[in-house]
């Protein structure tokens, strides 16, 4: 199934506020006269801290919803966690998946940090342990203030076709969460008070899981051509087999690759693969198709993405009886 | 315990030199920063009240309160009370006040002043257009009268935490 994400980049959200913690510094200055000469200039100074400002905007980024079906595991929804305050602050971070307002409900299987900033889930990213490696945003570091959170979820067994499930990330500051407003003094940056902004220091967003009535259909037929000229299958015997590709549904199939091991007690015929009439070389080389190449001793043919719209496509190849 | 005798004496014979020479402390200046919070009465009203500044954040209103005091036993002319607008903060547009006072506005650091309608600003391809309030760098304000002894008088202004 395919997984078709959008990532938006980075920074649309960034605070632009005085850090906390800064000290903002007011110096006046009188002059005067008196007794017809001038005063000595007189100053004062003002000096308060700016305070943190504890905002958080977790955004699914993730389109539409992901196309799944029954049992598949690890299905992945992307968030972005974004530090819309003006300090360095830490967030915990939580999936849910047991919400009301769905057809069924995921299975959280895991939390990915995209540890190495690269929009995607591999390797080097690390696993999410909470209160392990609760990530620090830092709001007046561009570059620093966000990072993505992949949220894996298995899908249940049960649900029918077009049944959706939502799945949740919600992350929470660490030092103050609490109504807009509220605020608890000493945890924010340099000190200084943390006041919850809009989002009371917590925010959460929703993605969906919809299994998909979209499937992949395979009509395979066969010709048998004897040295005779008739169809007996007997040793020698030529056999053309065909397989139609359709597919159904609302949904796109994406990367559908074609795989077919020759039968037992016969050989490939070298040369005979085609792909809706055309010739395929049978070697791993540009084109679409190979044999014995990808997969020992079988066809394997790659056609792309495919819709209900998609005229069928037909894979095509002989074999000889031994 | 000497030298506050010295002290005392110099002022008792010499009282015209230290008129001519005004030595630090003949006037007071002291700044204030406030903030204002809503306060809900027991009645159910909500009145915005003045604390002390804190919880400032980004987009937060700051009232400065400037208040000058005449410390000396003969009065003070021209009192100029200058105040450069801080660092990270957006002066707000027709918040200055000061009874008695004619107050002025820079925005080329203190070297020119004027009323907010004659002020220009020069952009770097040199046009020039009229200042907005974010433009201000400095505030200054004239008392029209002198100061009596022990007199205060205190202007304001108010800024935005960028």
């Amino acid at each position: 199934m395919a997984l078709a994400l959008l990532l938006l980049l980075p920074g649309e959200a960034l605070a632009l506020g005085t850090p906390a913690g800064d000290d903002i510094v007011n110096t006046v200055t009188a002059t005067y006269t008196v007794g017809g000469g001038p005063g000595v200039p007189i100053t004062d100074t003002h000096i308060f801290l700016v305070d943190e400002l504890i905002d958080v905007d977790v955004t699914l980024q993730t389109a539409g919803p992901v196309p799944t079906a029954p049992g598949n595991t690890n299905e992945v929804l992307t968030f972005l966690v974004t530090n819309v305050g003006n300090g360095i602050e830490t967030f915990r971070l939580t999936p849910n998946a047991a919400l009301l307002g769905d057809d069924f409900d995921p299975t959280p299987s895991g939390v990915f940090l995209d540890s190495n900033g690269n929009g995607v889930l591999d390797g080097p990213d690390a696993a999410y342990v909470p209160a392990g490696n609760d990530p620090t945003l830092d709001a007046n570091t561009p570059g620093s203030e966000s990072i993505l959170v992949f949220v894996l979820n298995d899908i249940p067994a049960g649900p029918a076709p077009n049944d959706r499930g939502d799945a949740q990330l919600a992350a929470d500051a660490l030092s103050h969460t609490g109504a807009p407003g509220s605020s608890t003094a000493g945890v924010g940056d340099g000190g200084t008070f943390a006041v919850a902004g809009a989002s009371g220091g917590d925010d959460d967003d929703l993605g969906s899981y919809l299994i998909t009535d979209t499937s992949v259909n395979v009509l395979k037929t066969s010709a048998v051509l004897d040295p005779g000229g008739g169809a007996s299958p007997v040793p020698g015997a030529f056999i053309t087999y065909s397989l139609d590709v359709t597919v159904t549904g609302t949904d796109t199939a994406a990367n559908v690759v074609i795989t077919d091991p020759i039968p037992a007690n016969t050989t490939y015929r070298p040369g005979t693969l085609l792909l809706n009439g055309a010739p395929l070389t049978d070697a791993g080389d540009a084109d679409t198709g190979d044999f014995n190449a990808t997969n020992p001793g079988e066809v394997t043919v790659g056609l792309g993405a495919l819709n209900a719209a998609s005229p069928t496509q037909t894979v095509s190849f002989q074999v000889q009886i031994n | 315990m000497t030298s506050i005798k010295m002290a005392l004496i110099l002022a008792t014979l010499v009282p015209a030199i230290a008129l001519a020479q005004a030595s630090p402390g003949k006037i007071q200046l002291k700044s204030v920063a406030e903030v204002e919070v809503e306060v809900t009465k027991p009645n159910g009203e909500v009145e915005l009240r003045r604390v002390p500044a804190e919880k400032v954040l980004p987009g937060t209103d700051v009232i400065y309160t400037i208040t000058t005091t005449n410390l000396a036993d003969v009065p003070v002319g021209d009192v100029a009370v200058t105040d450069p607008i801080p660092e990270h903060m957006d002066y707000r547009d027709g918040s200055a006040s000061g009874a008695g006072s004619d107050i002025a506005f820079s925005v080329d650091g203190g070297k020119s002043w004027g009323a907010p309608a004659t002020l220009r600003v020069v952009e770097n391809d040199g046009t020039v257009r009229p200042a907005t309030a974010a433009d201000y760098t400095h505030i200054r304000w004239k008392f029209t009268q002198e100061l009596a002894p022990k007199e205060s008088r205190s202007v304001r202004f108010r800024a935005r935490l960028q």
